[in-house]
C-alpha cells in the first residue's frame, strides 16, 4: 500500500517536470539515444525525422492543419541541398541554408493555393500539390536524376578554425545534426512563446473567434505553414547529407504519410512527441525489417490501434494518465 | 497528326476517365454521407484487381471475376465500417482519414505476403480481345468499349437507385442533412454501413476493370488514390455529377497530353486542378464551405 | 447628437427568406440600446451584418460616418466594433488569462515572432484589469474549458472588451444563467456601459428594462418600434406581437 502511494506520487511528478521543461529533457534525451540505439546512424536518422516531425507539428499540432503534403518541403529541401553541393558551391552550411530556404519558398507558394481551404479539403489539396512536385522532379532528370535519384552528393569537409571536424564519422555526424536540431528547437520554442505563437494557438482553438478579434487568420496560418515548411526543408537537407543521396521517394506522398504517422504516434502539440514518434517508428522499422520484409504491416497495425485507442499518442497518453491519477 | 489518331486517343482517354469516374463516385458517395475521406480507397481498388486475378486463376472465368471483385471488396468495406470506422464517429473528422491511411498499408502488405511484389499479368477475356471496327476507320479495342459501356450502366443503376428507390432517397437526403433524416426516425447507422459497402464495391469493380489495362501490383492504388482525390476536388466534394464530369475531363486531359507532350502526362491533372481551384474554389459542382 | 453606428435599409435574404429587412437603426455615442424581438426575429443576423461576418443583400452600415458595409470582419474589428456571442465562443484550451491577452494583443501585433509574449507587461496588466472587471481574476490560470457556464459567458464579454471596442455588441449575455449570475452580469453591463456604447440583444425583460436607455423592437426582420423602456412598455403594437399582452 505504502509502495503504491509512493509510486503514484513520483510518476505524475516526473511527467509534470518533463512537460514543464520539455527543452531540458529533450536535449538530455538527445545525448543518450546514440548510445542506446543499436547503431549510431539509426540515432541520426531518428533526430532528422524527429526534426521533420517537429516542423510538421507546427502545422498539425500547433495550428491544427492536417497537411498530407509535407514530403514536398522535405524533398525539395533534400534536392536543393544536394544540387547546391554538387553544382553550385560545395559548402555544407550554404547547402543546408539553401535547402531550408527552398523548403520555405515551396511552402509559401503551395500554401497560397491551399491555405484558404480547411480540414480534409486542405489535406487532399496539400497532398495533390505535393504529388505535382514529385512528378516534376521525376521528369526533370537533368536536374534531379529522375527515378535514379540524386547521386554522389560530396562529403564536403567542415572546418572550425582551420581544424577539420571529420563529421562523417557516425557519432560526430550525429552531433553535427544535433546542432541543427537544437537550434531549431530553441528557435521554435521562442516563436511559440512569442505573441505570434499565442495567435497560432488561438487560431487552432477557435479560428472564427480569432478572426472576430481582428486577426487575419489566413495569413497567420500561412506563415505557420511556411515556418513548418522551412524546418521540413532543413530536415530534408540534413537527410541528403546523411545519405549522400536523394531518392525520388522522398517526394512521394507516402513520405508525407510517414511524418503524419510519426507525429501522431508520438503525440502532437508537444516538442517531445515528434521525437518519440520518430524514435518508435524508426526503431521498429529497423528491428522488424531484419525479421521480415513485410514489416510495414506491423507499423500499420500499430498506427491503426493508436488512432482507435490512443489518439493522443504515446506522450499525450502518458501525460493524460499521470494527470488522471492526480485527481 | 492524323485526326483519326486524335479520336482514338480521345477514346482511350474516355476509358481511363471511366475508371476515375467509378473510383471518384465511390469516394464521393462515402464522403458525402459519412464525411469520411477513405484513404484506403486506392488499396481497395488494388484488392479488386487481385480479387479478379484470383478468380480468373481458379475458375478461368473473367465474367465471374467481374462479379466476385465488387462482392469481396464491398463485403470487406462493410466489415471495415462496422469494426474500425464506426468507433470513430463523433470524434474529430480527421481520425477516420488517418485510420484508413494506416489501413491501406496493412492491405498492401497482405497482398505482398500472398502474391509477392511483382506485376501480375492479367488478360482481357477472349471475347473482348479483338479490336472493334467502326465506320471502317476506327479500330477501338473492344475491352475499352466494354469498360465504357459497363461504367455507363453502373452510373445509370446508381442514378436509378439514388433517385427512384426509397433507400436511395434516404441516402440523398442524408447527404444534405443527416440530422433531419435522423429526426425522421431512420437508423442512419445502417445507411452509413451500406453506403460504405457500396463505395468500396465501386472501388473493387474499378480495380478488376483496370486490371487488363493497367498492370496489377501491390502499390497500384497509391498513385491512383491521389489522382482520385484530384478528380473529387475538381468535381466538388460530395457531388456525384461533379465526380462523373471531372473523371471524364481528367481522363481526356491525360490522354491528350500523352499524345502531344508525354512528359507532362502525369502532371497535367494537377495543373487542371490548380486552375479550377483558382477560378472555382469549391470545385465544379461543390458547395462552398462544405465541411471546412 | 451624432450617431456612432447607423444602418440604412439593411436587408439580408437567405434564399426566399428575409432574415433582416429594411432595418434602419442608429445608436448615439455613450448610449445603451437593446434590441428585442421573438426568436428568429433576425437579431443575431443583424449583428453579423454589422461586424462584416456576412454581407447584406442591400443597405448600408455606417460607423463613425464611414461606410463599413463591404469591409471584411477583421477590418471592422480594428475600427472598434466587438461582439460577445450568444453561443460562447472562447479559446477552450487556453487559460483564462491567455484568452483575454490574445484578444488584447490583436490591437498591437500579430506577426511578432521573436519576443516573449510573457514579457509584454502592458498587455498583461491590461488583461488582468479586464479579468478583475469581469470577476475572473482568481481563475486566470485555469483552462477556459473548465469554467462554469456563467463564467464562460463573462469571459466571452472579457474577450470582446479586450479588443478595446468603441461599440460593443452583446448577444444574449444572460442566456442560461442562474438568477444570481444574471444579477452579476447586469452589474457588469452597467459598469462597462459607463465608458462604452453598447447594443444588447436580450430576452429577459427584467434585464432589458433595467439596463437600457433605448429599446428597439424587431419583428420578423422588420423594425417595429423604437423608444425608451417606458415608451415600449406602453406601445400597444409591441405588447400585441411580442409581450403577448402580458404586463411586465
Amino acid at each position: 500500500m505504502e509502495e503504491q502511494v509512493q509510486k503514484q506520487s513520483w510518476w505524475p511528478k516526473l511527467v509534470k517536470v518533463v512537460s514543464d521543461h520539455p527543452l531540458v529533457f529533450i536535449i538530455l534525451f538527445f545525448f543518450i539515444i546514440p548510445f542506446i540505439m543499436p547503431y549510431k546512424a539509426l540515432a541520426t536518422q531518428i533526430i532528422i525525422w524527429g526534426l521533420f516531425a517537429l516542423g510538421y507539428n507546427v502545422c498539425l499540432g500547433y495550428t491544427g492543419m492536417l497537411s498530407f503534403g509535407h514530403a514536398a518541403y522535405f524533398g525539395v529541401g533534400s534536392y536543393t541541398t544536394g544540387i547546391v553541393l554538387i553544382r553550385l558551391w560545395p559548402n555544407i552550411w550554404f547547402g543546408i541554408f539553401c535547402g531550408m530556404l527552398m523548403g520555405a519558398i515551396t511552402a509559401f507558394v503551395l500554401g497560397y493555393l491551399c491555405i484558404k481551404r480547411r480540414g480534409i479539403y486542405f489535406a487532399m489539396l496539400t497532398m495533390a500539390f505535393a504529388q505535382l512536385i514529385y512528378f516534376l522532379a521525376f521528369q526533370w532528370v537533368d536536374l534531379t536524376g529522375g527515378d535514379n535519384g540524386l547521386r554522389n552528393i560530396p562529403a564536403t569537409p567542415v572546418t572550425l578554425f582551420g581544424y577539420d571536424l571529420h563529421i562523417y564519422e557516425p557519432l560526430r555526424f550525429y552531433f553535427f545534426v544535433l546542432f541543427f536540431v537544437i537550434l531549431s528547437l530553441l528557435a521554435l520554442n521562442r516563436i511559440l512563446e512569442s505573441p505570434f505563437g499565442q495567435v497560432l494557438q488561438a487560431v487552432r482553438e477557435n479560428e472564427p473567434r480569432a478572426k472576430s478579434c481582428g486577426y487575419e487568420t489566413t495569413n497567420v496560418r500561412w506563415l505557420a505553414f511556411v515556418i513548418s515548411g522551412s524546418i521540413s526543408g532543413l530536415a530534408g537537407g540534413l537527410h541528403a547529407i546523411y545519405l549522400h543521396f536523394v531518392g525520388i521517394d522522398s517526394l512521394y506522398w507516402t513520405t508525407s504519410g510517414q511524418v503524419v504517422m510519426m507525429t501522431l504516434l508520438g503525440g502532437m502539440g508537444s516538442f517531445i512527441g515528434p521525437f518519440i514518434g520518430a524514435g518508435i517508428f524508426l526503431y521498429l522499422e529497423d528491428m522488424l525489417s531484419a525479421l521480415t520484409s513485410n514489416w510495414m504491416i506491423f507499423l500499420g497495425v500499430i498506427f491503426v490501434l493508436c488512432v482507435l485507442f490512443f489518439p493522443a499518442g504515446v506522450w499525450g497518453t502518458i501525460k493524460n494518465l499521470s494527470t488522471r491519477k492526480k485527481d | 497528326m492524323e485526326w483519326t489518331a486524335i479520336v482514338m486517343q480521345l477514346f482511350t482517354g474516355l476509358s481511363l476517365g471511366m475508371l476515375y469516374v467509378l473510383l471518384a463516385l465511390g469516394l464521393s458517395i462515402i464522403f458525402g454521407l459519412l464525411t469520411v475521406v477513405n484513404f484506403a480507397h486506392g488499396a481497395m481498388y488494388m484488392w479488386g484487381a487481385y480479387a479478379g486475378v484470383a478468380t480468373v486463376a481458379i475458375t478461368g472465368n473473367f465474367w465471374l471475376a467481374l462479379l466476385v471483385a465488387p462482392l469481396v471488396v464491398g463485403g470487406y468495406g462493410l466489415l471495415v465500417e462496422r469494426t474500425l470506422i464506426r468507433p470513430l464517429y463523433g470524434r474529430d473528422i480527421n481520425y477516420p482519414l488517418l485510420l484508413t491511411f494506416g489501413l491501406q498499408f496493412i492491405m498492401i502488405e497482405i497482398i505482398r505476403i500472398f502474391w509477392g511484389t511483382s506485376d501480375y499479368p492479367f488478360q482481357a477475356p477472349e471475347a473482348l480481345s479483338m479490336p472493334l471496327e467502326i465506320f471502317g476507320i476506327f479500330y477501338f479495342p473492344a475491352y475499352r468499349v466494354f469498360v465504357i459501356g459497363l461504367t455507363v450502366v453502373i452510373c445509370f443503376v446508381l442514378w436509378f437507385f439514388l433517385e427512384r428507390t426509397n433507400l436511395g432517397l434516404i441516402i440523398k437526403a442524408g447527404t444534405r442533412d443527416s440530422l433531419m433524416v435522423k429526426a425522421l426516425g431512420i437508423d442512419m447507422g445502417r445507411i452509413w454501413w451500406l453506403v460504405f459497402g457500396i463505395g468500396s464495391a465501386l472501388a473493387g469493380i474499378a480495380g478488376v476493370l483496370a486490371a487488363p489495362i493497367r498492370s496489377v501490383f501491390p502499390e497500384m492504388g497509391l498513385a491512383m488514390l491521389v489522382e482520385c482525390f484530384v478528380v473529387v476536388v475538381v468535381g466538388g466534394m460530395g457531388s456525384l455529377k461533379g465526380a462523373i464530369l471531372s473523371g471524364i475531363i481528367m481522363g481526356e486531359a491525360i490522354a491528350i497530353t500523352t499524345l502531344f507532350y508525354p512528359q507532362m502526362a502525369d502532371i497535367v491533372i494537377f495543373l487542371v486542378m490548380a486552375v479550377v481551384l483558382l477560378i472555382r474554389p469549391s470545385g465544379l459542382f461543390g458547395r462552398a464551405g462544405l465541411l471546412e | 447628437m451624432e450617431a456612432l453606428l447607423k444602418t440604412i435599409n439593411l436587408t439580408k435574404n437567405f434564399g426566399g427568406l428575409s432574415a433582416v429587412s429594411n432595418v434602419s437603426f442608429s445608436i448615439r455615442k455613450g448610449d445603451l440600446q437593446t434590441i428585442i424581438g421573438p426568436n428568429g426575429a433576425g437579431k443575431s443576423t443583424f449583428f453579423k451584418l454589422i461586424t462584416g461576418e456576412i454581407k447584406p443583400s442591400s443597405g448600408q452600415v455606417l460607423f463613425l460616418d464611414q461606410d463599413i458595409t463591404s469591409l471584411p470582419q477583421t477590418k471592422v474589428s480594428h475600427l472598434g466594433i466587438a461582439v460577445a456571442y450568444q453561443i460562447t465562443n472562447i479559446f477552450p484550451m487556453l487559460t483564462v488569462l491567455e484568452n483575454v491577452r490574445v484578444a488584447a494583443q490583436s490591437r498591437k501585433t500579430t506577426f511578432n515572432l521573436w519576443s516573449k509574449a510573457l514579457n509584454h507587461k502592458a498587455l498583461a496588466e491590461e488583461s488582468l484589469a479586464i479579468l478583475e472587471l469581469i470577476g475572473l481574476a482568481d481563475f486566470q490560470g485555469d483552462t477556459a474549458a473548465n469554467l462554469s457556464h456563467g463564467d464562460r459567458k463573462r469571459l466571452e464579454i472579457g474577450i470582446a472588451l479586450a479588443t478595446k471596442p468603441k461599440l460593443l455588441l452583446l448577444d444574449e449575455p444572460t442566456a442560461g444563467l442562474s438568477p444570481h449570475e444574471t444579477r452579476q452580469t447586469i452589474e457588469l453591463i452597467k459598469k462597462i456601459a459607463e465608458g462604452l456604447t453598447i447594443v444588447l440583444v436580450e430576452h429577459k425583460m427584467k434585464v432589458v428594462m433595467e439596463v437600457s436607455n433605448t429599446i428597439t423592437v424587431l419583428h420578423y426582420g422588420k423594425l417595429l418600434a423604437q423608444g425608451t423602456p417606458d415608451d415600449i412598455r406602453n406601445n400597444e403594437e409591441v405588447r400585441r406581437v411580442y409581450l403577448g399582452g402580458v404586463k411586465c
